[in-house]
């Protein structure tokens, strides 16, 4: 199971996902850690939810698809991806080929100049991403969908990438801790924007958890006594002691430029 | 003295008994590198990053001291964040560092980074990310809060 999202900002477009893939009957079911997430051709983004075998399957075929860039018209590249979602569901050596599957497609649409989203569902729909889009675990969508609706007073259409990365960031991770069951893990994320797609490393997605620290614990240093200094603690101080003036360097120290 | 040594030390001076968030690790050893009379080897690259100046090789370095038990990763009870806690291992090892510093003549050094350390520890998170950047606003473009310095 899986949550993925996608969020439309000013200036391009972020996809996100959870990276637990469970199997298994409930309460019999094994965890481990997959990628939902990546560039299948160049140009485009994808997040997946749903078995992984289909995935796979749409994954290659989209891959491999002919004539499909991002120059190419939306709705053409939208009938395409549908008969790829067709091929999958007749290719009898995928086992889940009825079984739901979501997925969330991003792309610059170079004729438009503008970032596109796709929300494709392997029965045949398919919406466009305006603002927020949430695909997966039901319990895993109603969790995300809370947590968004918790940021209202933000208007993802005026945010940068770069912010629009923490609101995506925070809004995963809040509604993986509370979500009892079936998502979890590293959460991945994506961009899409005139300079095109990059699927972000560790690193980056290290980086954007403390940069939701922060965001979090400024938010608690507004409430007097929420959040203390680190210097102001009880606990006993057994740190180590700086050189005192009285410790002098051998001889006169080096000068180094900054 | 290698950079991640000044990393060590900064963990085991007095100021923190509880630990210090990533965070706080970042804009202390960014100032150190800023301040500090060191070569440059000793220093941390930083990149303007969405909550200003960003090292990758700090939290590189982090893990690498946890997984060798130089310092303890603390979870803190409701927060997404683990703190990075000094250890009998830590004071030892900071002064063997600071002995070193004074082979190398880095007193100065050493007392630089101590004083940091006290003024990153005693501020919260607004008004250090506030000092930073009123310091270094060229390590601010690319921050997603805004700058009421």
């Amino acid at each position: 199971m899986t949550l993925i999202a996608a969020l439309r900002c000013s200036d391009g477009l972020i996809l996100g996902s959870d990276s637990q893939e469970t199997r298994g009957a409930r309460g019999h079911r094994l965890a481990r850690s997959t990628q939902k997430l990546y560039e299948p051709r160049p140009g485009f983004l994808l997040a997946w939810a749903g078995p992984q075998d289909v995935a796979q399957g749409f994954t290659l075929r989209l891959a491999r698809a002919r004539r499909l860039s991002p120059s190419t018209d939306r709705l053409e590249i939208k009938a395409r991806l549908h008969e790829i979602l067709v091929e999958l569901r007749e290719d009898s050596s995928i086992e889940a080929r009825s079984d739901h599957v979501e997925l969330l497609i991003a792309w610059w649409s170079r004729s438009e100049g503008k970032h596109v989203g796709l929300h494709l569902f392997s029965g045949g729909a398919g919406e466009w991403v305006v603002t927020w889009a949430f695909g997966g675990m039901e319990l895993g969508i109603e969790s995300a969908t809370f947590a968004s609706g918790t940021l209202r007073y933000i208007d993802p259409t005026t945010l940068t990438l770069e912010q629009a990365k923490i609101v995506v960031l925070k809004v995963l991770r809040d509604a993986i801790d509370t979500t009892v069951e079936g998502i979890g893990g590293q959460i991945q994320l994506g961009t899409v924007q005139k300079g095109g797609v990059r699927v972000l490393d560790k690193a980056d997605v290290r980086g954007l958890h403390d940069t939701v620290n922060l965001w979090e614990s400024q938010c608690a240093e507004l409430l007097p006594g929420a959040a203390a200094p680190p210097l102001t603690g009880d606990t006993r101080d057994r740190g180590v002691s700086p050189p005192s003036r009285a410790t002098r360097d051998r001889t006169e120290p080096t000068r180094y430029s900054a | 003295m290698k950079r991640r040594d000044w990393l060590l030390l900064f963990a085991a001076y007095r100021g923190a008994p509880d630990g210090l968030d990533p965070i706080r690790f970042q804009k202390g050893l960014f100032l150190f590198a800023q301040r500090a009379q060191v070569p440059a080897r000793s220093k941390y690259t930083f990149e303007p990053y969405a909550y200003g100046p960003m090292s990758r090789g700090i939290y590189h370095d982090l893990d690498r001291l946890v997984d060798e038990g130089l310092v303890e990763r603390v979870a803190v009870p409701g927060k997404h964040w683990s703190r990075y806690k000094p250890s009998r291992v830590t004071f030892r090892e900071g002064k063997r560092i600071i002995k070193q510093a004074e082979d190398e003549k880095l007193l100065d050094a050493a007392r630089e980074l101590f004083q940091i350390k006290q003024d990153v520890a005693n501020v919260g998170f607004k008004e250090l990310l506030e000092r930073v950047y009123s310091e270094h606003p060229e390590f601010a473009v690319n921050s997603v809060f805004r700058k009421s310095a």
